[in-house]
């Protein structure tokens, strides 16, 4: 059993009369991958938002680290190591690979060049070099520009780059969902590579066979609360769509 | 100067492209003053502004109204509202520089029909139905400045004209003056480069430079008006050529050239005494002397280094204010 | 293996043809006038291209990184022109107090200043009010148009001192002036800041995807006035070098110039839609215009063609860049 780094409990917002979350709750340990599944307006996003600090949680718990944490910014959330890889990526097309990894925390040369805000770009090669090597992505040439690369490979930058900035929780929306089957196995392969070194991951799909592959646990949303908290080696496809739909309803069966 | 920096403010707010109408200018009068209206062709220009000073002065002797405007662009789409706002403002006559020889025609009817007669200065419409043209022809100026220069060379040898931009009236007329003189009286000059600036002094030098490589024999150039000739003066100096320049009108920028010897000569025409002619004509009409009425060519002067400081050439030197 | 080779050099062959086409864009254009007209080799032909080249580069030089963040500046012509009258007007009024140096080298200064100044009004404009480059930085085109005429009455400053001159029209080696000496000076160092800088990596982020270079925590605004700011000056840099030049501080400076800096850079394969874009490409582009004007000339041609071609180089460069691109995203 691994130390939890991130416990949530109870968790409500509501957007006037609309009440987007209304008990969200589960534990997730270091270095596990949680499946984040639910339909359409479960809340997927709501919570997402709030965990990333673009929208404030009207109550609950969230236990980050051991602390309790409240971000008020998205910047709150990523300068405390959670990193959100959303569906468009933010990545500069035009940009090469390298660049991109590094980009708004560009390593500089030593002494007066770099005051001068010359970038080591060398440095930043062989930087992302062994990154990509240890997570296995297959990216072949740091010097490509991000625009001339398939949907799998940019999956790949994303996710290297959140590692190479030390992240501690990765949250991956929807990132095989624009993908086919050989691009979705790579970026699978990477969430299973980045686990090995000790990185949370919550992987938000609606492919609930690519979360079943590579999550340990799996939190189903339904109308804005945690209808079951599942170990993904105790569950099954079919149970996890029945929670997903409501057919099932048992709760936190642990 | 309290006045000057709220006017400067306002042309701000009004992001500068809209003319002031003349600050506190007095309406047609009531008593029997005879009110003259003025509109220049570019009111920023030394040439007009000379020209408003001598309609200004001869309007003080004959105890005359005088209001003036004009565009900061020498453009008819902006000439057109300031003839409009004169005809509400009531002259009883208007003495005016149109910007173009047709398109002004129709806002000028528009004022005759208002029972305002029309005099034309410097420029002229293509239509008369104006009282009296008085000018000094850049035509002529053009003429005057190919016979000066022919003399200076022993009526042999290769010039060039720098022109400024394509369809600029009095520009095209001033090279069209000059090109059509050398052909018809100088069989041994030749035009060998008849180029255009843009109004921008660091092209002209360029392409004199490249014209100059082409023909080393290059004799003389004829710049049409301040950026044409100083910007020649410029390309050929750096390339330590020294040969007799042309410029056209007789603002500081273009005295000062001639002082210190940048360029050689420059046609000077007589804004103040066209502007006082054109005064003196308006008299006539309002004394009721019509056969006095007549339309004048106002000859240009050439001023060279030699000659500036003779009164009787720096007295049709520009003004600026 | 070798085979292996050989496509590789195809390859490599491949990429310069696409990546400095240009270049031979350029070389094509040259050897017409050159077959036509082989005074074109000699020395002072490029003495002339290259004095006539350096303003427009200057301008171009800073432009470009408002291109290359998808924005566009039309203020600089104008700010030439405000410039070189407010350096001018400097220059004249402090002449009798502290003499001909200290004049020179204030106004110069104040000229500099101004043009930092609008760039960064221009850059607040755009950045906290929002408005789009086009309309902000037309607005102050405007403006300044006004301003260069209240300053002086929309007249030329004269009776500034010869020495300005003298060094204006310093020379070297024969042919390359002063003003050609900056601007090729200038274009290393903005190359190099371009091209090894966090700025010049965050100036291409910014264009290539604003949102993304936001979310990687650069303070854009700062970066966007910043950007505004090295266009500006430039152009300012520009206005002070003409007032060197000729001696005079003309509103009508830089009335034209506008368009023409920002063609050199959409020649050289600067993307209009931002994120693309070398100093080198510019450098050419700029080289591609004066060319056109210097080499028309030489053969005689009246120079409104060069107007023509230039145009219609434009519309092949963009058209050529897109091909390139939905290649390469191939």
């Amino acid at each position: 059993m691994g130390e939890p780094i991130l416990s949530v409990s109870g968790v409500y917002k509501s957007f006037g009369h609309v009440q987007a979350l209304k008990n969200v709750s589960f534990t997730l340990n270091k270095g596990e991958v949680l499946g984040l599944v639910g339909d359409n307006g479960a809340g997927k996003s709501t919570f997402i938002k709030v965990l990333s600090g673009v929208h404030k949680k009207d109550g609950g718990s969230i236990n980050y680290e051991g602390k309790e944490v409240d971000f008020a910014s998205p910047k709150d959330a990523i300068a405390a190591g959670i990193e959100t890889v959303y569906q468009d990526l933010a990545l500069a097309p035009d940009l090469p690979i390298y660049s991109n990894m590094f980009l708004g925390r560009e390593m500089v040369r030593p002494g007066l060049l770099g005051k001068l805000g010359f970038v080591d770009k060398q440095a930043m090669r062989d930087s992302v070099l062994t990154n990509i090597t240890k997570l296995k992505a297959t990216l072949n040439h740091v010097e490509q520009e991000v625009g001339t690369l398939s949907g799998g490979q940019r999956q790949s930058v994303a996710i290297t780059r959140a590692v190479i900035w030390g992240k501690k929780v990765i949250i991956m929306d929807e990132p095989t969902a624009a993908l086919g089957v050989e691009e979705s196995a790579k970026v699978l392969d990477i969430v299973n590579e980045i686990k090995k070194h000790g990185i949370t991951v919550i992987f938000i799909s609606h492919t609930i066979p690519h979360v079943m592959e590579v999550s340990d646990r799996i939190c189903v949303l339904r109308l804005g609360e945690t209808v079951a908290d599942l170990k993904t080696s105790e569950t099954s496809y079919e149970e996890v769509v029945q929670f997903i739909t409501g057919s099932k309803t048992q709760i936190n069966r642990k | 100067m309290k006045k000057k920096i709220i006017a400067g403010l306002l042309v701000l707010i009004l992001a500068g492209t809209f003319s002031l109408a003349a600050a506190g200018a007095g309406e047609a009068a009531d008593d029997g003053t005879k009110t003259i209206a003025f509109v220049q062709g570019l009111s920023t220009d030394e040439f007009y502004i000379s020209m408003k000073r001598g309609v200004q002065e001869m309007c003080d002797e004959l105890g005359y109204k005088l209001i003036v405007d004009g565009p900061t662009k020498w453009d008819y789409t902006m000439q057109t509202p300031i003839v409009e706002t004169m005809i509400a403002r009531k002259p009883d006559l208007m003495i005016i520089a149109p910007v173009h020889s047709d398109s002004m025609i129709a806002p000028l009817q528009k004022v005759v029909n208002a029972g305002i007669p029309v005099i034309t200065v410097d420029t002229n419409i293509n239509e008369e139905i104006y009282l009296c043209n008085i000018t000094s022809d850049n035509l002529q100026g053009g003429q005057a400045a190919a016979d000066y220069l022919a003399e200076m060379l022993g009526e042999t040898g290769k010039v060039a004209i720098m022109n400024t931009n394509v369809g600029v009236t009095t520009t095209e007329a001033r090279a069209k003056g000059f090109k059509d003189e050398l052909a018809a009286k100088y069989p041994n000059m030749q035009i060998v480069s008849d180029e255009y600036c843009e109004d921008e002094a660091e092209k002209a030098a360029s392409i004199i430079q490249a014209v100059h490589l082409k023909h080393p024999d290059l004799a003389g150039v004829f710049g049409v008006n301040l950026y044409a000739s100083v910007g020649v003066a410029n390309g050929l100096d750096s390339k330590g050529v020294n040969i007799p320049i042309f410029s056209y009108d007789a603002s500081p920028a273009v005295i000062e050239a001639l002082a210190e010897g940048i360029i050689d000569a420059t046609v000077v025409q007589k804004p103040m005494e066209i502007g006082a002619t054109a005064v003196k004509m308006a008299s006539y009409y309002f004394n009721g002397e019509e056969d006095k009425i007549t339309n004048v060519m106002v000859e240009n002067v050439i001023a060279t280094k030699a000659n500036m400081d003779d009164p009787e050439v720096s007295k049709w030197f520009y003004v600026s204010d | 293996m070798t085979g292996k080779t050989d496509t590789n050099i195809k390859q490599t062959f491949a990429n310069i043809v696409t990546d400095y086409w240009i270049v031979l864009v350029f070389l094509g254009i040259y050897l017409v006038f050159v077959i036509l007209e082989p005074l074109c080799l000699s020395l002072p032909f490029w003495g002339s291209t290259f004095n006539y080249m350096a303003e427009i580069l200057i301008l171009g030089v800073g432009v470009m990184f408002v291109v290359i963040t998808a924005g566009i500046d039309l203020s600089i012509g104008p700010v030439e022109g405000a410039v070189g009258v407010a350096a001018g007007l400097t220059i004249r009024s402090l002449l009798p107090v502290v003499g001909n140096g200290w004049a020179i080298i204030a106004g110069s200064a104040v000229g500099l200043l101004l043009g930092l100044l609008i760039g960064f009004l221009n850059g607040i404009v755009i950045t906290k009010l929002k408005l789009a480059p086009f309309i902000a930085t037309l607005g102050m085109s405007v403006i300044l148009t006004g301003t260069g005429y209240i300053l002086n009455n929309g007249l030329e400053v004269v009776g500034l001192p010869r020495v300005m001159g003298k060094i204006g029209n310093f020379t070297i080696m024969g042919f390359m002036g002063f003003t050609t000496i900056i601007a090729l000076f200038a274009t290393v160092v903005f190359g190099v800041l371009l091209k090894q800088t966090r700025f010049g990596i965050h100036t291409y982020a910014y264009g290539s995807n604003a949102e993304s270079a936001k979310r990687a925590g650069i303070d854009v605004d700062k970066h966007i006035i910043r950007v505004y700011m090295i266009s500006s000056g430039m152009a300012a840099l520009s206005g002070v070098l003409l007032v060197f030049r000729f001696n005079t501080g003309s509103p009508l400076a830089g009335a034209n110039v506008t368009l023409y800096a920002i063609a050199a850079c959409v020649i050289g394969g600067t993307s209009v839609m931002g994120g693309r874009g070398r100093m080198i490409g510019t450098f050419i582009g700029a080289l591609i215009i004066a060319i056109l004007v210097t080499g028309l000339v030489m053969l005689g041609v009246q120079t409104y063609w060069q107007q023509v071609s230039t145009g219609l180089i434009i519309i092949f460069a963009v058209y050529a860049d897109q091909i390139r691109q939905k290649k390469a995203l191939k």
